[in-house]
């Protein structure tokens, strides 16, 4: 009798108890082997189900309070958020692009046709199932395999073979492997890597566990709320519906979230872990979450899609059928409906890693790399119709750090020499003729120096639309060899704007004309501007404390707003009006005013309310979840 | 047979009129209309409040903290979205963090003598019953807050494995598990109190 079967009689017993459908007497008798087992069990539920219940009745005086209350309590309206789209789930065969991606040199309407061609003739290939479990892709190395755990011999598993449930797999020291189920989730091997395809069911629902032994294991889950998707280790089980998510077994198991949640469990304990966070179990006790940080965020700001290969294999990104891709352990990547590509690079291996670029529209544009050691934009013209970009990840004083080796894209590269696994996961395919249509026009905009960005993590969670920020104020030449402490910088050439946001348009260069003339000594433009920023709306104050927060990127951008700020007398006004205006941004973007405002006393009269504290809805949202603040950051709290 | 099976399907399409007339409110209050709002927080506060008072276990402060509840609601119903939460576990799920908040941020005042209990019949049946309910509610005091609430939802709140799963935001196949080591705690502890007294 497993603990599952044990769990489903127990719950049942329960109910008909609960019901009065049976004594504790009857409901044992039928369950004689499980009795020794259930009885306890039940005595001590009736225990619990005999505890008083207090009574409540409905309280007129209370609920007219309430009423008041609610009449002077304004709502909160819904955050944007970036989401993939969703298309029906769809079963297509496995099939590798080895060294054969193909090269999107295509313009405008004649893109959007052969994007919409290319995706439908991949769609058309669908329709079967797989009668292998899943199938092996070896990027390097030696991979090896053993029929069941009982076997105790490995063997050598060659590039495309058929898995069945059972097998185990393992990597060498060298060795990179990607598993790829039927449903299109993959799971990506490390060197050092031990797994086992405990169970795996694909058809009308998905069932797939895996165990791990050691290594490091990169899950992309196919969404799908009814299927399970398992990865047990020595030390816990995570349960995934949808999701990207690592795991690593070694003295422990360390399980980190780079989108979605899963959920971690213990025989003790369970915790949630969500998007950016990690979480560590051992034999003895499992951890609280932590925020896991990025090295660095790259935006495509021009009409390409990208996709970043690893320098063994594996690809993460927007393939040019409009397929998303996530293979790279600790890189992920956006859509494309709700503003441009965002690829996240997290804790990853060192080596040289390659952005691959694919038109999709005309127009030139930027690809804007952020790292915590500053902002680089690298110019994309309108002729240019496939690209690479390289970057390193190099590992200095034990910290891991990316940079751009260049500067500017390089043009009609060969094809890459590393392998791309295309997989089946239909449902998070973009569509790029849409994403052609509903791309913003470029348009020139004013430049500023680039400076020292400080600790800044990420963009990450900034979802605002294209158009509602400018990635060009930073001007300056590159430097390929720079260090990961020396400040990059580019030049830029051109911006998205947005065509019905005029008004936000020219408030923008407003303020950045606003910050250079102060940064140059004459403050009064800014005050200005300060104080128009104070005087608008709610939704407003939020985007614009959005770009409020670009404008200060460098620190003589925020020394200047603060000390306009002060000299403005303006702080009052200011700390009563950020509150409202911070619960509509992300958590990211108030870490970083909390940093550039920090200094400041902006002391108000009220106390922190509920606005300081864990938001609720967002705490039980999880497409919000990542909108968390876990306590109040400001002088105030 | 024909008439049980009568009454259950009446009683689930009363039961998704129900939920259709829920669902009708909250979009009326997601647009600000507070008219909609007093009639959920009418057909839900009393629930929300007795599930505080059973956590809390302080009448006075249970009420303040359903107040809160509910006007937190209503400041984030306009980002609330249906999509498999209903809106009641919804409430569940900012009770629950409202609750952990009191708990983190404020000493125990819970009144550990129980509440309810038949304060007028002194007779020996009822103060040992009482003794045996003070007895249920340390055990419970000691288990972990995952084991406290599902046993709480599930005995006291009467809410089925699947409902608990949407309120705590589980899977049902894990909730059943989690009761099951929950209640294997709450047996340990209560072989504890009794080895205790004796």
């Amino acid at each position: 009798m497993s603990d599952h079967q044990i769990d489903t009689i127990l719950d049942a017993c329960i109910e008909e108890i609960l019901e009065g459908r049976a004594t504790l007497e009857a409901s044992l008798s039928r369950w004689p082997e499980e009795r020794a087992e259930l009885e306890p069990l039940l005595r001590a539920a009736i225990e619990m189900k005999d505890l008083p219940a207090p009574q409540v009745v409905p309280d007129p005086a209370r609920r007219a309070a309430f009423m008041a209350a609610l009449a002077n309590t304004p709502q909160q309206r819904a955050p944007r958020k970036v989401r993939l789209p969703s298309l029906p789930t769809l079963a297509l065969p496995t099939f590798a692009l080895a060294g054969t991606l193909p090269r999107f040199a295509l313009v405008g309407g004649a893109a959007s046709v052969a994007f919409v061609f290319i995706l439908a003739i991949a769609l058309m290939q669908g329709g079967t199932q797989t009668a292998a479990a899943a199938t092996l892709t070896v990027f390097s190395g030696d991979v090896q395999q053993r029929a069941d755990t009982s076997d105790h011999t490995w063997s050598n598993i060659s590039d495309g073979a058929d898995l069945r449930q059972g097998i185990s797999l393992r990597t060498g020291a060298e060795g990179r492997a990607l598993v790829t189920f039927g449903d299109g989730s993959t799971a990506s091997l490390e060197p050092g890597t031990e797994i086992t395809l405990t169970r795996v069911v694909i058809g009308d629902a998905r069932h797939i566990e895996i165990g791990q032994a050691s290594g490091r294991l990169w899950n992309d889950v196919v969404t799908d709320a009814a299927a399970s998707y398992l990865v047990r280790t020595p030390h816990a089980l995570v349960e995934a519906h949808g999701t990207v998510f690592e795991t690593i077994v070694d003295t422990e198991t360390s399980v980190a979230t780079a989108e979605g949640a899963v959920q971690v469990v213990t025989p003790d304990a369970t915790e949630d872990v969500l998007r950016g966070q990690v979480v560590r179990a051992t034999a003895e006790a499992l951890g609280q979450p932590e925020d896991v940080a990025l090295i660095g965020e790259i935006t495509l700001r021009a009409p390409l899609a990208g996709t970043m290969t690893s320098p063994r294999g594996g690809s993460t990104g927007i393939l040019p059928t409009g397929l998303i891709v996530q293979q790279v352990p600790g890189v992920t990547t956006s859509g494309l409906d709700e503003g441009p590509q965002h690829i996240f690079v997290g804790t990853v291996e060192p080596g040289v890693y390659s952005l691959w670029l694919r038109r999709f529209d005309d127009g030139d544009g930027i690809v804007v790399v952020e790292t915590p050691n500053g902002r680089l934009n690298i110019p994309v013209p309108a002729d240019v119709n496939s690209a690479r970009i390289r970057f390193a990840i190099d590992i200095v004083n034990g910290g891991v750090f990316m940079r751009a080796l260049d500067t500017e894209v390089e043009r009609d590269v060969p094809e890459p020499d590393v392998r791309v696994v295309e997989t089946e996961r239909g449902q998070n395919a973009v569509d790029l003729t849409v994403a052609a249509r509903s791309r913003p026009t470029a348009t020139e905009v004013v430049t500023l120096p680039v400076e020292r960005d400080g600790a800044d993590d990420d963009r990450a969670d900034d979802d605002r639309g294209e158009g509602e920020r400018d990635e060009s104020r930073n001007d300056g030449s590159g430097d390929a060899d720079r260090g990961p402490d020396e400040v990059p910088s580019a030049t830029a050439t051109a911006t998205p704007d947005r065509d019905d946001d005029q008004t936000f348009r020219r408030f923008e260069d407003r303020l950045d004309a606003a910050i250079r003339a102060a940064i140059e000594g004459d403050d009064s433009a800014l005050r200005e501007t300060l104080e128009d920023l104070l005087s608008e709306g709610r939704r407003t104050d939020a985007d614009r404390l959005a770009d409020l927060d670009d404008a200060m990127r460098g620190n003589p951008g925020a020394q200047a707003v603060v000390t306009a700020l002060v000299a403005s007398g303006a702080t009052p006004q200011f700390a009563a009006a950020l509150p409202d205006a911070l619960d509509e941004v992300d958590r990211r973007l108030r870490g970083r005013l909390q940093q550039a405002f920090g200094s400041l006393d902006l002391s108000r009269d009220e106390q922190p309310d509920e606005r300081d504290r864990q938001d609720d809805s967002d705490r039980d949202d999880d497409d919000n979840r990542d909108n968390n603040r876990r306590g109040g950051f400001w002088p105030w709290d | 047979m024909d008439h049980v099976e009568a009454g259950e399907r009446a009683a689930s399409l009363e039961a998704g009129r129900d939920a259709q007339a829920v669902l009708v409110l909250v979009d009326r209050a997601r647009t600000g209309d507070a008219d909609a709002f007093g009639a959920l927080y009418d057909r839900f506060q009393p629930e929300i409040l007795r599930y505080l008072v059973i956590r809390v276990r302080d009448q006075h402060n249970a009420e303040d903290l359903a107040q809160q509840v509910f006007l937190k609601a209503w400041q984030a119903i306009p980002r609330y979205e249906h999509r498999g939460v209903p809106f009641r576990a919804w409430l569940y799920r900012m009770a629950h963090n409202q609750m952990v908040d009191f708990f983190r941020t404020s000493r125990p005042t819970a009144d550990l003598e129980g509440f309810d209990l038949p304060d007028e019949n002194h007779t020996l049946e009822a103060i040992l019953l009482g003794e045996v309910q003070n007895t249920v509610q340390r055990a419970l005091g000691r288990l972990s807050e995952d084991h406290h609430r599902v046993l709480t939802l599930r005995f006291q709140m009467d809410k089925s494995a699947r409902e608990i799963g949407e309120i705590m935001g589980r899977k049902e196949v894990t909730v059943r598990g989690l009761q099951m080591r929950a209640l294997q705690a709450l047996k340990r502890e209560l072989e504890e109190e009794k080895d205790d007294l004796l």
